[in-house]
């Protein structure tokens, strides 16, 4: 790369000043592989506009500041959501807070702020279907302060769900950044409910480098419910790592809300026979929110299948993208992937990207991609109203049946009804179309 | 109640009503008859205040209130109510949800208490019985895969639900069978009373037959051009719009 950006500079002096501190500064394996993780940062760079995968995303331009890493104890931020019955890990500010967590039984839990790493999480940490030149993610995995890895052994079924709060704290103060990482492993016919929540107080600039590493092996079930809350001066920048043995079935389903930056890059490996991921992701944005999801959908092996859906709320001057791009490699024959972009537009200055691409090296397989982008209907809205139903909401009753299925979809049932209220809550408060 | 004067509606640069004046007196029933084309439904989506339906002049008074300055849903507060010529389907919406939400913003909007639940369901189950609407239907999306009979009888049932005080019926009698043209007629009777008034738009004296309206008036080109008792209507269906019509001119 040529000479670095000062945003760029600035995370070099970060390694250069804290690389001794960082946990595991005494094990060689994982310094080895910050070393390596830095070393591709220092060659690549903050990904800017002419890096495809981010032409609409210019994190070089946005992350701009002089960050503190130096997580102070401020007073913990409290989540809006009600609690629904689980096993709670608590991530302040990039940090787990050992105070609020919960110790499930029958898990295998190490932390990542932990000098010595067992060896199932060491050998996967930062490995889980890599991919060449992530830069975010190495810069992650370089200065990666905490986080926690979960192992759900062999034919275990996790009842009750495990739910990671990330919590930012917000107020006055210097911009801050942290970042924390999540390695799950789910043993050969293990299953689990994962949910996770992410919400940014108002206040400074944060910047939240999340991580998420999700290894299934053959048979095993993962139901994954995140919801996020973001706010316009929340950068949230998140990437997912996914391996998905023969016979195993990942589900995400996603909400995001608010106003701020969200980039989500969603990397799916399927394996082999019978392996099944479904993405649900709904975004909710308004203001100048931006939330760019991209996803590399990889089907390696035969007999796979994968189903994305996307749909997007989309007022003020919001931007959603969604850029979806599914390999189908030689030999993966039967595959069957396929992606759905729905957009509704309420504002005239809001905008809807989406980008299909497909690579298909392998015969007998069903892929197809489909998008559609408008606003609400307005007979719909005058037949609402005409019997009385205000403006607000009457968009709101039209933006919930937009919804629905994938709200009714939401499982188990305790999360889905604290996220439908949530959801609700956001349409009647969004600025109906003019 | 309602007074309109020389009234003029242009729909996309195009002038459709073009000085019309009609006054409903409280308790009256009015029935409106005119060639396909003429502005019948352009008259019922202005006064229901349908975006696109621009007033260029005169006037639409409704217990002396402006009715233009008014949005669609303080019309329907205020009582009025449009059972629409072609019912819009709304998927993801379901029936009895919607009526309970429309019943409810309405009682907020005039200051009243809401309709408890089990209340709520009770007035509706009984109200559909009487249209002979199944309780399946109520549960389904709005209008979704709803025969064309049977968006018209939950046009009715709305109506019975919301019991506005005025009622525009805008060909609310297309599409049904016999008999339902009857539960339908029913319907509209029951709620006949001095503190309401009615605006019947129809085709056919079948419907008139079931409710005798007080007045009718005769819709051509944009304008009322001719008026009447309930005879007119006989007339009409005797003599056909074209002889009747210049007969007026
Ligand atoms: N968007 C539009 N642009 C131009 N002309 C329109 C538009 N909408 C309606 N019109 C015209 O306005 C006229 C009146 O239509 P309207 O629907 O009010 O008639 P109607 O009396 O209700 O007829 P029918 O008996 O068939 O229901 C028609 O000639 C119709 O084509
Ligand atoms: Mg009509």
């Amino acid at each position: 790369m040529s000479a670095a950006t000062a945003p760029e500079q600035f995370w070099f002096d970060e390694f250069a000043a804290r690389a001794r501190k960082l946990p595991g500064a005494g094990d060689s394996a994982l310094m080895e592989k910050r070393e390596a993780a830095m070393a591709l940062f220092r060659r690549a760079g903050l990904p800017h506009r002419r890096i495809e995968a981010f032409k609409y995303t210019d994190l070089r331009a946005r992350l701009n500041e002089r960050y503190d890493t130096d997580q102070a104890a401020a007073p913990a931020p409290q989540s809006a959501l009600p609690a629904w019955e689980a096993n709670r890990f608590v991530i302040i500010d990039g940090i787990l807070s050992d105070a609020r967590s919960d110790r499930p039984e029958g898990l295998e839990i190490a932390s990542l702020a932990k000098d010595s790493l067992p060896p199932w999480a060491l050998a996967r940490l930062g490995a889980v279907n890599p991919q060449a030149d992530h830069v975010m993610s190495a810069l992650n995995l370089a200065l990666m302060q905490d986080g926690v890895a979960i192992r759900v052994p062999r034919g275990f079924a996790a009842l009750r769900p495990l739910h990671l709060q990330f919590l930012e704290t917000g107020g006055e103060g210097a911009p801050a950044a942290s970042h924390a990482r999540v390695l799950i492993v789910l043993e050969e016919g293990a299953s689990l409910t994962l949910t996770e929540t992410h919400e940014a107080a108002t206040g400074r600039r944060t910047l939240a480098s999340r991580v998420t590493e999700l290894a299934l092996e053959r048979d095993a079930a993962l139901e994954h419910v995140r919801f996020t809350a973001a706010h316009a001066r929340h950068d949230r920048i998140s990437s997912l790592f996914a391996e998905i043995g023969a016979g195993a079935a990942y589900r995400l389903s996603q909400i995001q809300t608010g106003d701020g930056l969200e980039r989500d890059d969603l990397f799916v490996r399927l394996e082999g026979m019978g392996a099944q991921f479904l993405l649900g992701a709904l975004r909710l944005l308004e203001g100048t929110a931006h939330a760019d999801l991209t996803t590399i959908i990889d089907h390696a092996g035969p007999g796979a299948r994968a189903d994305q859906r996307v749909k997007s709320v989309l007022a003020g001057k919001s931007c959603g993208i969604y850029q979806g791009k599914v390999i189908v490699r030689e030999g993966a024959l039967g595959t069957d992937s396929h992606q759905l972009a729905r957009a509704v537009l309420l504002s005239g200055e809001a905008e809807a990207m989406t980008k299909p691409e497909l690579e298909i090296f392998a015969d007998d397989v069903k892929c197809g991609h489909g998008a559609t982008v408008g606003a609400l209907d307005p007979d719909a809205l005058f037949y609402l109203r005409a019997r009385g139903v205000p403006l607000n909401e009457a968009n709101a009753m039209l933006l919930e049946a937009f919804l629905a299925e994938d709200l009714d979809g939401l499982s188990p049932e305790p999360i889905r009804e604290v996220l439908r209220t949530a959801t609700l809550k956001r349409l009647v408060a969004m600025e109906p179309a003019k | 109640m309602l007074e309109i004067e020389n009234l003029h509606v242009t729909v996309d640069g195009k002038e459709i009503l073009k000085g019309l004046s009609l006054k409903l007196n409280v308790g009256e029933v009015h029935a409106i008859m005119g060639p396909n084309g003429s502005g019948k439904s352009t008259l019922s989506y202005a006064l229901a205040g349908r975006d696109g339906y621009e007033v260029t002049q005169g006037t639409m008074r409704f217990d002396g209130e402006d009715l233009r300055a008014m949005a669609p849903e303080a019309r329907a507060a205020m009582g009025v109510f449009l059972a629409f010529q072609y019912p819009v389907e709304i998927p993801g919406v379901v029936t009895m949800n919607f009526l309970r939400t429309a019943l409810n913003a309405q009682a907020r909007a005039r200051g009243e208490k809401e309709i408890d639940a089990a209340q709520f369901l009770k007035a509706a189950r009984a109200a559909a019985k009487t249209l002979n609407i199944s309780e399946e239907m109520l549960r389904r999306a709005l209008n979704v895969g709803f025969s064309g009979g049977e968006k018209k009888r939950l046009e009715a049932l709305q109506m019975a639900i919301l019991k506005p005080r005025l009622a525009i019926l805008d060909e609310t009698d297309s599409g049904l069978d016999i008999d339902a043209l009857k539960l339908v007629a029913d319907g509209v009777n029951a709620l006949r009373s001095p503190e309401r008034a009615m605006l019947v738009i129809t085709h056919y004296q079948r419907l008139l037959d079931y409710i005798v309206p007080d007045h009718v008036h005769i819709l051509a080109d944009g304008r009322i051009v001719k008026s009447g008792g309930a005879g007119l209507a006989r007339e009409l269906e005797a003599k056909g719009y074209d002889a009747v019509i210049r007969s007026a001119a």
